[in-house]
């Protein structure tokens, strides 16, 4: 929501090391990052910090585990974003979220998943709820290095009822 | 019939599917607008596109997209520079686009399409063509071309259509339909030319007035007679009390001057009409309508253009109504015949065209019960008729026929004993010098038919099968009444055959009951394979005489042979590719073939069919006919047909054609030519060209020609609507 | 030589304890058939087709399809033979409907000599025709019916196919991982 702006960054975690010189803190350990609506995970987490005390946080994945990030939209409804990637920089100024390798972010309304993109590389504006998705980690669109895949259910605006759940019988014998 | 459209699956999108979007670049916002680059790609249910670029609206399920699009709809398949599709309503347009159409695989490119609904585009300024080549052999070019696949209808604004691109007929609507549907229209036009008539040139237009309505005009230019307009109307439907159905065809030619220069003093207009209607009173009570009439004797020689229109020279009118009791059928009919004198009957008396006898009225009643009081059949046949004739004797007849007989059938075995008495009142108007008088007969009739069944397993043509024998006897004890004072209305000895061997009476008609103390002998041999299907038949029939036969026609003398004709036939299938069908009627006594035919199938694969017969009639008629469809060429197709009178030595009927089948049209060519009269031919020259799925053009009706005069004939272009 | 009446080895009886005829209830042809099923033994005849074991269901009925063409001409161009043809397509099927003898075409021709001389009789010699040709269909089909394999008559409906994903479920999109 708009509304983090305003929140403090508050950050969980197992251990720091911090270099007070060049304002570098680096946690490891699941920490865990909130900002108001905002919630970021990952096993480790370098956080930079510069002169106007504006907070650049790059999140980076460990074995089997990927940084994710979560952030409730505005608007009418229960609505989030979720994403995960390999790595992800944010950047509590432009509050921009960059999601490396691997990565997708999933738009929910309530439980159900209204739309899902995968790519390489993901850029959110959480401010202006608008993305980008590229197709090499880098972060630029190479030609012919593979296409990303966006996958949007029907909207839900049309209240369209949910398929009501099968009963399958137990098939005589099963 | 009104055999309705194919009607497709209605094409529906489902509204909950998924959408699916890649490409290498995508940005937006997932709830508004989508901007894809390079390599773009939207699939939504039956709709997917590709371009270079594209941009999705969700809100609107709205797509645009330009650069090499492509785009896959409900089977259909198009491309173009650029893409406007709301996927919803199915509305937008295209730039630039190739279309190809699930419907008859039509295709063809344009300036611009629209898309109006899921099942309706509209091409501007666009082609149409079923060839699936790149650059088609023929092609419709159009400013507006409106596709529908929904209801399989295409019609088109200003037209021309290209053949090998060289411009062939233009119109200013032409209606053609995807799939074969009814549209109004013009329908193509078909020139022709006759030796009597000279060049003559008919444009149909066709009216499809409602789904069970339609009526087609036949404007008709004909060089040496004048204007004729024909005109077909069809309907059925349905009242509260039950369905009605019917047909009507006119043609009026006024003022023809060829008629007018060879008959100066007759009135010069020429017409004929045909016209039948059947129509349900209630539940079981039905009447119709069968009218046929013409300007005058010389009509069938002069507008005729098929062999059977030729020789139609009878033509009833009837009216008659029926009502069925639930084991009774009642059936009352007035039956007038115009009769269109053989012109060269004047110089050849044995030509002349006899006049029926009118019934005006006919009622009948037909009335049956099978197993009723323990095992008995009756059944009582009644017709009381007027019969009028202007030139023979007229008469009041009245016949009552009751029947009793007592069925025993066991599954291989059967006996029935049957008595029947037919009983007959004349009532005959004053005629030349014989004045009226009342005449009456009543004649008994005993017979007693009897069969058994055998069988056994026989392997035939490699595969098992069942063999039946089936022996059949059939005594018949009528005694004799002279009947040479009663006049003949309806009656005439019937043709000995199968069908006629085991009935009572050797006449047909009910003015002659024949006098018979006979037994007659069969033996039928039945070939069944597994699911019971008969696969040869062969069949021996004999009738013993024990009194002589007195009831003639007329007054000629008693036929006093022992024993009857021997009948010989056998039928059936002796392979996979060939079927044959012989019939052999052979006189003992003067040890000479009163009647024979043979006739034989060979259809070796598709569009290959060959047909042999040869049939011969004592005093009548001996034809040998061969007709055939066979390839000759990679594409070519050769097709004939010959039957020559060997008794004659005259060819009555011969047909010779050539076909080319492209990928996208058949040409058709050929000539047909028939005897009409015994020094007159027609010739009818035919040659078509047949764009698939969309109309032929051309001289006469090749198709129905060569479907009608080949047996096993394969049309080429199978699956095109006309 | 082997011959044996008929009806020893069941070639004979209809699998069909009873039987429903598609045809309207005045044509002849029903009348007919029905007439042949009765006198078969065994078999009853049901007047409509939802407590029928066996559904002849006629696909072209050869009242409304039977054709008469020309076969021979003479030398005057007359016509001295015509070609009467009666055809059916019929199939049979179970009570539940399904397809126990599949579309079953049986044609049958006769020539009938002509004369106009004679049309009015011809007219009555036709008619003579056409209903030797539906007797003699009768008996074709009464065969064909006889050699229909019939599975036992009413089994219980075949078992559904056991946890059948329901086609709208788009099964690609993963469940969504709840993160703690």
């Amino acid at each position: 929501e708009k509304a983090d702006s305003s929140k403090p960054t508050e950050i969980a975690f197992d251990q720091l090391e911090s270099d007070d010189v060049k304002q570098i803190k680096t946690f490891t350990g699941n920490v865990v990052l909130t900002r108001g609506t905002l919630l970021m995970k990952s096993p480790k987490a370098v956080v930079t910090e510069d002169p106007e005390g504006y907070q650049f946080v790059v999140l980076t994945s460990g074995p089997g585990v990927q940084a994710t990030f979560r952030q409730k939209l505005d608007g009418a409804g229960d609505q989030w974003v979720e994403g995960q990637a390999d790595r992800i920089e944010y950047d509590n100024k432009t509050e921009l979220v960059k999601l490396y390798a691997k990565a997708r972010i999933k738009k929910l309304e309530g439980p159900k998943t209204a739309s899902q993109v995968d790519g390489e590389f993901i850029s959110y504006d959480s401010r202006k709820e608008f993305f980008a998705v590229k197709n090499t980690a880098s972060g630029e669109t190479k030609p012919g290095a593979g296409r990303s895949t966006m996958v949007i259910q029907p909207s839900s605006k049309l209240a369209v009822p949910p398929a009501p759940p099968s009963t399958n019988q137990p098939a005589p014998g099963k | 019939q009104n055999v309705p459209p194919k009607q497709r699956a209605p094409r529906v999108e489902d509204k909950n599917a998924v959408t699916t979007v890649m490409a290498e670049d995508i940005s937006g916002r997932p709830e508004r607008e989508l901007n894809l680059e390079r390599d773009a790609e939207i699939i939504k249910d039956k709709t997917k596109v590709k371009a270079d670029t594209a941009c999705y609206r969700q809100v609107e399920d709205e797509v645009e997209a330009k650069g090499n699009v492509k785009i896959w709809r409900f089977g259909d398949y198009f491309t173009g520079d650029e893409l406007k599709l709301n996927m919803d309503t199915g509305k937008g347009y295209m730039l630039n686009p190739t279309y190809q159409l699930e419907a008859n695989h039509a295709r063809g490119k344009a300036e611009r399409l629209n898309f109006i609904n899921e099942d309706e585009a509209q091409v501007v300024n666009g082609t149409y063509s079923t060839c699936q080549s790149a650059d088609p052999d023929w092609y419709l070019r159009s400013d507006t071309l409106n596709l529908d696949s929904g209801r399989d209808v295409g019609t088109a604004g200003k037209t021309l259509i290209y053949f090998k691109d060289v411009p062939i007929i233009g119109t200013p609507a032409l209606s053609f339909s995807l799939s074969g549907a009814r549209r109004s229209g013009w329908l193509s036009p078909t020139p022709g030319f006759g030796s009597k008539n000279g060049a003559e040139l008919v444009v149909p237009y066709y009216f499809n007035i409602a789904p069970n309505r339609d009526l087609t005009l036949y404007p008709k230019i004909i060089a040496n007679r004048g204007i004729q307009v024909g005109a077909l109307g069809r309907y059925l439907g349905e009242t509260d009390s039950g369905l009605y159905h019917g047909e009507t065809y006119i043609e009026y030619l006024p003022h023809d001057r060829e008629y007018a220069k060879a008959n100066p003093d007759v009135k010069s207009d020429r017409w004929m009409i045909r016209s039948s209607h059947t129509q349900d009173l209630s539940k079981d009570w039905e009447y119709s309508w069968n009218f046929r009439a013409a300007s005058d004797n010389n009509y069938p020689n002069d507008f005729s253009k098929t062999v059977s229109s030729s020789t139609e020279r009878q033509l009833l009118r009837e009216l008659r109504t029926d009502y069925h009791g639930d084991f009774w059928t009642l059936t009352a009919r007035v039956q007038k015949y115009q009769v269109l004198q053989d012109p060269e009957s004047i110089l050849d008396p044995t030509l002349t065209v006899t006049r029926p006898y009118d019934r005006l009225p006919a009622v009948n009643l037909h009335a049956a019960q099978y197993d009723v009081a323990g095992g008995f059949d009756w059944a009582f046949d009644s017709e009381l008729t007027r019969f009028y004739h202007p030139t023979l004797i007229n008469g009041t007849r009245l016949v009552a026929i009751p029947q009793l007989s007592y069925p025993i059938i066991g599954p291989s075995y059967f006996i029935t004993p049957k008595v029947m008495v037919n009983m007959a009142s004349y009532q005959l108007d004053a005629f030349g010098s014989q004045r009226a008088e009342n005449l009456s007969r009543t004649v008994p009739t005993f017979s007693l038919d009897s069969g058994l069944i055998f069988e056994r397993d026989v392997k035939f043509g490699g595969k098992n099968m069942t063999q039946t024998l089936e022996p059949r006897l059939f005594y018949v004890n009528t005694p004799y009444r002279d009947q040479s004072k009663f006049p003949t209305f309806d009656t005439d000895a019937a043709t000995f055959n199968f069908s006629q061997i085991f009935s009572e009476n050797r006449f047909v008609g009910s003015d002659r009951i024949g006098d018979a103390n006979q037994l007659t002998a069969a033996l039928t041999s039945r070939f069944l394979d597994a699911n019971g299907a008969e696969a040869l038949r062969l069949a021996f029939g004999q009738r013993f005489y024990f009194r002589d036969q007195k009831v003639q026609l007329d007054s000629s003398t008693p036929v006093v042979d022992a024993h009857s004709d021997i009948l010989l036939a056998a039928t059936g299938r002796i392979s996979e590719t060939w079927t044959f069908d012989s019939a052999v009627q052979y006189n003992p006594s003067q040890s000479r073939i009163v009647s024979e035919s043979y006739t034989a199938q060979w259809i070796p694969g598709s569009k290959k069919v060959l047909n042999l017969g040869y049939r011969y009639l004592r005093d009548s008629f001996k034809n040998i006919e061969l007709s055939s469809q066979w390839p000759i060429f990679q594409r070519w197709y050769g097709v004939g047909r010959i039957s020559y009178s060997v008794q004659d030595k005259k060819i009555l009927e011969s047909l010779v054609g050539l076909e080319y089948n492209a990928d996208c049209w058949v040409f058709r060519t050929g000539a047909q030519r028939f005897v009409t009269t015994s020094t007159k031919a027609s010739t009818q020259i035919f040659f078509q060209l047949e764009l698939n799925g969309l109309s032929h053009l051309g001289v006469g009706s090749p198709l129905e020609a060569m479907k009608s005069s080949i047996p096993g004939y394969q049309r080429l272009n199978e699956g095109y609507g006309r | 030589c082997g011959f044996h009446l008929r009806g020893d080895s069941g070639h004979y009886t209809l699998p069909f304890p009873s039987l429903y005829v598609g045809l309207p209830e005045s044509s002849p042809l029903a009348i007919d058939l029905k007439r042949n099923i009765r006198a078969n033994g065994g078999t009853t005849v049901v007047n409509s087709a939802k407590d029928a074991d066996g559904v002849i269901d006629v696909l072209s009925n050869p009242e409304k399809t039977k054709t008469k063409t020309i076969l021979s001409l003479n030398s005057n161009g007359r016509v001295r033979q015509y070609l009467l043809t009666y055809n059916i397509v019929f199939r049979v099927l179970d009570k539940q409907g399904t397809e126990l003898l599949g579309p079953t075409t049986i044609t049958l021709t006769r020539p009938i000599d002509f004369n106009e001389t004679q049309l009015l009789a011809k007219e009555q010699e036709e008619a003579l025709l056409y209903k030797d040709m539906q007797t003699d269909l009768v008996q074709q089909m009464m065969r064909r019916i006889a050699a229909v394999k019939t599975p036992g008559v009413s089994l219980p409906p075949a078992p559904l196919p056991t946890d059948k994903q329901p086609s709208g479920q788009p099964s690609t999109i993963p469940p969504a991982v709840p993160i703690q």
